[in-house]
């Protein structure tokens, strides 16, 4: 004979053994500006990055690439050691958690990739800018235009496009502007169309 | 015996200051006096008063050799009679052996010799199975003697060299005591030549390199167009150059561009296999098509520096290897590296192309060839067994435990910590072990079967009790001084390598005993100490049966060893040594090259290999119907079908002049100064080396010939008075002709009808000389080749003159007798050991003239088998 307070004894124990392991798999979500997407292919180069970190189970980049929003396990973002540690004071804060797939991104990526704080902006508050460049078919080279412009105090977003072949800036004009950006690629021996060059100061 | 060492100088000058006998007087009145009297003097000759004194013995020995040889009475004077010749030549034979016995009265043939630097290495490396170690360059350089550091009156020692064993004792000893109780861990990596941070410079910059996937271009990392690629740094970081594409390399070394495989380098001495797998190809504006044959890629072994980087550190060459058109190539061998130790590489067949300079580093507008690397693979340390050999033959089978190095009761070795030297290098070291040491609860029995086992080898022969009692008391004065096992047996060992018994060829007087054979046999034709086998044989007093020693013979020049006698006797013999002595002038001869130049020398030793792998006659010195040669020799001798850089047999026509050493082009740049040629220096080389009759010096107040590098003369016409006067006429004559046969190649052995010149002269052809060299020198003065022989036969190039030179294969036999001897039993061969010589080459004619005969008719012989 089955006895009905059997079974829900048994219930309430299985539940109460597996709460904290619900409680431990809870997955939060970050929202993050992204440096590092210079030209669409660089996609498929975040992608096998975020491969490499197994606590990142999602990512959902905004439609001009410049946001990601990462979907993680914070706990199993650390070691195993710190993890001991981290289990005694959950939920870990989320600066720490932040923090550490800052970190994690950057040093699999060799700081190609960068998570830096979200700031989204929508392009009517600034100045679009378009600076011609050579045609760059080395993807690294592609970068290298972007990685000396993305970091300019002023410049909020950047891309480089190879058809036709761009830099394309959005910048705060306060702080920055078309000609500050084209002396940067100048010094740095971008190579650059003839007027282009012509203009450069 | 002591008593005739003080007197008999004293009293010889009186025994022998004799009037010249009533034998040879007569003869001289009747066919010298005419000439070589008081007054005229020929030849600065006067044999009027002359007498029999040992200040004179080397007027009686040139005498001798003259009448002899039947060069005196000179051609058109009467002719001696036979009987009478005999009879002189008999009397002065007699004076020449007294004169020469009494000057060494008791002094062994050979006297006591220490092993040269390179028998040295050979022997450490031999003894201890470790045959990478570096030594010889820790080592004072050897004197020689008429080029033979084997010399005996060439190896002195000096507290200098005592102080360099010591050190060199030290690094074998620390190479081959094991130090912990498992051997380092095997690690196997892929390399690419990307890994160097120069080859990216080239392929990010400068063109002078670039990628290549499946036989094109890489799309990923696209060849330099004019532009180079935008910071190398960063290519770095997006891992641009660690792809699996091929590197193809079109920039030949140079001073600023010395590469290596930056990311292995030897943590630890040991084995090593290295792989790699080549090609090559010619790049036409951005496409890759089949190439022009197959083009040689140079590696070498790189002792880095500091932390590796920089460009200059030393090297040396391990071989050339094949990289066929378009179809890799895979090239696999077990090499030793010390630690700090790489590879380098270098496309050596490339001629020097400088795209960055050349073409504005736009690979799009050029055309030529380039070597490709799809991948380096390094694996090692290799060991067979663990602790390796080098250990065992110090500490047997002693366990390793460990110890506390802060322990005060024991003094305990200082271990070196073994680390990863070069910067970016993908083998790490294995975690520090701990410190373990060799430990025994039997010292003093163990260190006597140590060493009984030990001295015996490193000593070549057998050790008295008397000798084990003196090293065996040494240890346990260090085991009483506070060391432990190790320490007091590693004091032991050092002194042992550093011993007589060790530094010295230890020789009985007279007939060698089996061990000083196994010994003399070992150092001559393996220049190093002999295996077990032959130190059985030695045991067992069974290597001096005429059965056996044969045999042994054709064992040593069978194995691979035998290649240390094939360079080291070419190196002295003929002066490969001296290789690099000279640069040749850029601008007269921009063909040359490292490439050519290492080359030529592989052609003298593999040409002289295989004279005694065929047992070739001695005539095969100055002619023959083959040569040993590769591509790059070939082009340069204009010689058709010889595809790539390893060296092979070639059937040369009829009548070729090249292929025997008189011909070869490292003997022809060795005898020249690397812009002009001489027939001086040449003839006294083809004199001395080849024919075995060395001119006389020059008289000391002769001034030296300044060459005309403008071409308005040439060095006949220079030389032409030099030649008429008197006081030079006579040698002259004889060392000219050869030269002047030799007149038709230049300073790196190219054949040439007229000179090359860099001021007046007409414009020449490009010829065989690498489309990508610049060539600016003109052409001189017609080349004369011919000459006239002291006995008045006459050629009128080189070909006839190898055909009289090689007509007299008895003298030329006769040359390769003494050298050999020279070589084998470290002596000049003096008047006594004139007849042992005869004797041996007659046996050697009597079974075909071959020079492998010669060695065995020389190992047998008493001249070798008696110090």
């Amino acid at each position: 004979m089955i006895h009905w307070w059997r079974i829900l004894f048994c219930g309430i124990t299985f539940t109460a053994l597996m709460l904290p392991a619900v409680v431990r798999a809870e997955e939060q979500s970050s929202t993050f500006q992204l440096y590092g997407i210079s030209h669409p292919e660089r996609e498929a180069d975040l992608k096998q990055i975020l491969q490499m970190i197994p606590a990142i189970s999602d990512y959902q980049l905004n439609q001009s690439g410049d946001h990601i929003t990462l979907t993680y396990e914070p706990l199993e973002l650390f070691a195993p050691q710190e993890q001991e540690q981290l289990q005694k004071n959950l939920p870990i804060p989320a600066e720490k958690t932040e923090q550490k797939l800052k970190e994690l991104i950057s040093q699999s990526s060799r700081n190609t990739f960068e998570l830096l704080p979200a700031a989204e902006f929508s392009e009517e508050q600034f100045t679009r800018i378009e600076i011609p460049i050579n045609p760059l078919d080395c993807k690294a080279c592609r970068f290298a235009v972007y990685s000396y412009i993305a970091k300019v105090p002023g410049v909020v977003r950047a891309k480089i496009s190879t058809e036709p072949s761009l830099l394309t800036a959005w910048i705060d004009g306060s702080q920055t502007s078309h000609e500050a950006l084209l002396k940067i690629l100048t010094d740095k021996n971008v190579p650059l169309p003839e007027d282009e060059s012509a203009a450069a100061p | 015996m002591a008593f005739l060492r003080i007197i008999l100088p004293v009293i010889f000058p009186l025994l022998i200051s004799l009037p010249v006998s009533a034998d040879i007087q007569p003869f001289f009145q009747k066919h010298c006096l005419e000439c070589h009297n008081a007054d005229s003097k020929e030849g600065g000759l006067d044999l009027s008063g002359l007498k029999m004194q040992d200040d004179q013995f080397r007027t009686f020995l040139k005498i001798h050799d003259r009448i002899e040889s039947g060069k005196m009475p000179p051609p058109g004077q009467e002719r001696p009679a036979k009987a009478e010749l005999q009879n002189v030549l008999t009397e002065l034979d007699a004076f020449l052996i007294r004169a020469e016995q009494l000057q060494y009265p008791d002094e062994a043939r050979t006297p006591t010799r220490r092993l040269t630097r390179v028998e040295y290495e050979n022997t450490v490396r031999d003894l201890f199975e470790m045959p990478g170690l570096q030594l010889r360059d820790r080592l004072p350089a050897d004197n020689s003697v008429n080029g033979y550091d084997k010399n005996s009156d060439a190896l002195s020692i000096s507290h200098v060299n005592l102080a360099r064993y010591l050190e060199a004792a030290d690094l074998a000893l620390d190479y081959a005591i094991a130090t912990q109780p498992e051997a380092p861990t095997f690690q196997q990596h892929k390399v690419s030549l990307a890994s160097q941070y120069y080859v990216r410079l080239l392929i990010q910059s400068n063109g002078g390199a670039v990628f290549l996937k499946d036989k094109k271009p890489d799309p990923d990392f696209i060849p330099v167009d004019g532009r180079q690629h935008i910071d190398q740094g960063l290519h770095e970081r997006f891992g641009m150059f660690e792809t699996e594409s091929a590197v193809g390399v079109f920039r030949h070394e140079d001073e600023s561009f010395l590469p290596w495989t930056q990311g292995f380098a030897a943590i630890y001495p040991g084995r090593y296999r290295i792989k790699t797998s080549l090609w090559s190809y010619t790049w036409d504006k951005g496409e890759v098509k089949p190439s022009r044959g197959v083009e040689a890629m140079r590696l070498s072994v790189k002792q880095l520096q500091g932390h590796g980087l920089g460009q200059d550190h030393p090297s040396y060459v391990i071989g050339y290897y094949d990289a066929p058109s378009i179809e890799s190539q895979e090239h696999e061998f077990v090499h030793w590296l010390n630690p700090g130790e790489s590879i380098g590489f270098n496309v050596a067949s490339l001629a020097p192309v400088h795209i960055y300079h050349q073409y504005k580093r736009n690979l799009y507008s050029f055309t030529g060839p380039g070597i490709a690397c799809d991948w380096f693979k390094i694996e090692g340390p290799i060991f067979e067994e663990w602790p390796p050999h080098a250990h065992r033959i110090l500490f047997a089978d002693l366990p390793l435990k460990p110890f506390d190095p802060k322990a005060k009761e024991l003094s305990y070795p200082r271990r070196t910590i073994h680390k990863q030297v070069m910067s970016g290098a993908k083998n790490h070291s294995d975690p520090f072990p701990g410190y373990w040491t060799v430990q025994t609860d039997q010292p003093l029995e163990d260190a006597r079967r140590l060493l009984s086992q030990f001295l015996p080898i490193a000593f070549r022969r057998p050790v008295s009790e008397e000798m084990l009692d003196s090293y065996a008391a040494q240890v346990q004065n260090r085991l009483a001084a506070g060391d432990c096992f190790e320490l007091a047996m590693r004091w032991v060992y050092r002194a042992a390598l550093c011993s007589p018994d060790f530094l010295y060829h230890v020789e009985p007087d007279g007939k060698l005993d089996d061990h000083a054979l196994a010994c003399r046999l070992s150092y001559f034709l393996w220049n190093s100490m002999p295996d077990q086998e032959l130190m059985q044989l030695a045991a067992e007093r069974k290597l001096s049966n005429p059965d056996v020693l044969p045999q042994q013979i054709e064992r040593l020049l069978q194995d691979p060893h035998s290649n240390r006698f094939v360079k080291d006797f070419c190196g002295q013999w003929l002066k490969l040594r001296e290789i690099a002595a000279t640069d040749p002038d850029k601008k007269l001869y921009p063909e040359f090259s490292t490439y050519l130049q290492d080359s030529m020398v592989l052609e003298t030793e593999a040409y002289f290999r295989e004279l005694i792998e065929q047992n070739l006659d001695a005539s095969y010195l100055v002619k023959s119907d083959f040569a040993m040669l590769n591509e790059k020799l070939a082009v340069h001798y204009g010689i058709e079908g010889v595809s790539g850089p390893q060296i092979r047999r070639v059937a040369l026509p009829p009548d070729h002049p090249r292929g025997p050493f008189l011909t070869q082009a490292a003997i022809l740049k060795i005898t020249a100064n690397g812009t002009t040629t001489s027939p001086v220096p040449r003839g006294a080389f083809v004199l001395d080396r080849l024919l075995g009759q060395p001119a006389d010096p020059p008289p000391p107040d002769v001034p030296a010939v300044e060459p005309d590098v403008r071409g308005a003369t040439t060095i006949r016409e220079q030389l032409a008075l030099h030649r008429d006067h008197v006081a030079c006429a006579a040698c002259h004559a004889k060392l000219d002709p050869p030269g002047f046969a030799l007149e038709s190649f230049d300073v790196i052995g190219g054949q040439r009808a007229r000179y090359r010149s860099i001021g007046e002269g007409d414009s020449a052809e490009r010829g065989s000389i690498d489309p990508f060299i610049h060539i600016s020198f003109k052409l001189g003065p017609q080349v004369d080749p011919a000459g006239t022989l002291p006995d008045g036969q006459q050629f009128q190039d080189i070909c006839e003159f190898q055909q009289l030179a090689a007509a007299d294969s008895h003298l030329l036999l006769t040359n390769m007798a003494r050298q050999f001897a020279v070589y084998s039993t470290g002596r000049e061969i003096r008047y006594r050991d004139r007849a042992a010589v005869r004797e041996i080459v007659a046996r050697v004619e009597s079974q075909g003239g071959g020079l492998r005969t010669l060695i065995h008719e020389l190992v047998q012989s008493e001249l070798f088998q008696t110090r």
